[in-house]
């Protein structure tokens, strides 16, 4: 028996990446056979340790299991649907509404493409999960086999364990500087530029000595990327800081001289940096979308608003009051329990064995 | 930046803080801070502002990255380690069997790519020039505006 995942693609970095990673390291280690199947594969993938293959070579025996992680549009789910296996799973991590990519027609037919195919590939599927409640809110509504919760495993003692890069530390450290952190692709859904007029805000009003860290990779946000640069240069702002794609020790460098994680986005399906914040004792302040709002549950500042303002201060507060610090902490480290490893390889095993 | 200073907020509350009040701190914060209603929409709007970036700051990577990539290399990289031995080979043989026929093509586009990276370069060059001189043409403005004015006064 083997177990072969499927994903449109794989690139480091990537939270679903991550996911493929994590369910190989878990079944290999009970002695059963991964294999990763992707349509595309970027070069740094290939030295990860997983057994990687291109998707047109994929030929399945009667004994395998295939877990099909759905996050845009491909073909992958055609041949999905069209496999003959022991048990398809679908594990469905949420497509970013095509409203949010106009400036970028292909994304957005691919976004298109992948709500069109969720019909096809849940009806395939023996057994179905999403990776939140939200997520598994909007499969309900297409078909009437139940659909899991299985959270994305987030294995918080693993994340801490990386030594943080020595060089980024102490470039952060210096000064009498609140450092103001988001971790996410450079993306219309993500929102950026809201947090850009809230540092303007900050800036203005509140405390010159205020950092913006947007920790991500901008590749195929190109004008995006170049939008929030023009906005910067508008208000002209310093202290923005786009710093791309990082390896995980300069990840960890970032959570541990964040002094608040500031989310604004407006999609999410399932936000592991938010549970990597939480980890790494951050307070955060974020928008309340529903992804949001289903991984963080009461812990954060979470605000419903438009009012630019109220999540001005409430950056601040969170940055420099110490008892709300502490309270935003406590509240986010007792969150982190709802997201146990075991709990949820427990669930994955379910709906990947039916047991 | 003066309504409310770091720790106030903790040594007024006693009991330890819930959601609630911090969301009571953060409304009565806005009360205070006297944000202006008139730049608060200047940047709420702000996302749609034409790029008023110097032209070589929009350029940016672009530019820099002309000269790299506008040659067409024809023995391009076959370094993928998913295709097996076979493959391989088999997409080297092609490569060569079609050097000869496809040689001129490239260096149609190798030569239009050239000529095309060496106008748009020129031409950023002399537009970031004329940035430059509107730019000192405009401080020259606000220095004759100003004398004249002095001299109105003055008669």
């Amino acid at each position: 028996m083997r177990l072969i995942q499927i994903t449109p693609t794989l690139s480091q970095n990537d939270a679903i990446f991550n996911e493929v990673c994590a369910v190989s390291e878990i079944f290999e280690s009970e002695v059963i056979k991964c294999v990763v199947y992707a349509e595309n594969i970027a070069k740094s993938a290939l030295s990860s340790g997983l057994e990687i293959r291109k998707i047109e070579t994929l030929s399945a025996s009667d004994d395998d299991i295939i877990l099909y992680h759905h996050s845009i549009g491909c073909k992958s789910a055609e041949i999905f649907s069209n496999l003959s296996a022991k048990r398809k799973v679908l594990y469905y991590h949420n497509i970013t509404p095509p409203e949010f990519f106009d400036s970028n027609p292909p994304l957005q037919k691919l976004c298109r493409l992948g709500r069109s195919q969720l019909p096809m590939l849940c009806s395939a599927a023996d057994s179905i999960a999403a990776s939140s409640e939200y997520n598994s809110n909007e499969l309900r509504e297409l078909t009437r086999k139940p659909v899991t919760t299985v959270p994305i495993y987030f294995n918080a003692e693993k994340f801490l364990s990386v030594a943080p890069d020595f060089e980024t530390v102490r470039n952060l450290s210096g000064g009498n500087y609140k450092n103001i952190l988001f971790v996410g692709r450079i993306a219309p859904n993500k929102c950026q530029h809201n947090i850009i007029k809230i540092f303007a805000l900050i800036k203005r009003y509140i405390s010159k000595n205020a950092r913006l860290f947007l920790v991500g990779t901008d590749v195929g946000n190109e004008s995006y990327l170049s939008k929030l640069k023009a906005m910067c240069y508008a208000f002209k702002l310093d202290g923005v800081y786009f710093t791309g794609s990082v390896d995980i020790s300069r990840l960890a460098a970032f959570y541990k001289c964040a002094d608040v994680f500031l989310s604004m986005s407006e999609h999410e399906g399932f936000g592991v940096p938010l549970l990597e914040a939480s980890a790494h004792g951050v307070p955060i302040v974020a928008f309340g979308c529903e992804g949001v709002e289903n991984t963080l549950a009461d812990s954060g500042i979470i605000l419903k608003t438009n009012d630019l303002r109220a999540f001005a201060e409430a950056v601040w507060l969170a940055a420099s009051s110490e008892k709300v610090r502490r309270y935003l902490i406590s509240k986010q480290y007792e969150r982190l329990k709802a997201f146990d490893k075991n709990e949820t390889v427990g669930r994955l095993k379910n709906v990947l064995f039916g047991f | 930046m003066k309504a409310e200073e770091n720790g106030s907020f903790a040594a007024r509350q006693n009991s330890p803080v819930n959601i609630q009040q911090i969301m009571d701190e953060i409304y009565r914060r806005i009360e205070a801070r006297g944000y202006s209603l008139e730049e608060l929409k200047a940047i709420e709007n702000a996302y749609s502002v034409s790029d008023s970036r110097p032209l070589g700051e929009r350029l940016g990577s672009s530019l820099s990255r002309l000269p790299a990539i506008s040659r067409v290399e024809y023995w391009w990289n076959m370094d993928d380690e998913l295709d097996g031995k076979i493959k391989l080979t088999v997409k080297k043989i092609f490569r060569k069997g079609t050097y000869f026929y496809f040689k001129h093509v490239f260096d149609q586009q190798n030569d239009f790519n050239k000529t095309s990276s060496a106008a748009i370069k020129c031409l950023a060059e002399f537009c970031s020039g004329l940035e430059l001189e509107k730019k000192r043409l405009e401080k020259r403005i606000l220095v004759l505006e100003k004398k004249l004015s002095q001299d109105v006064k003055s008669k």
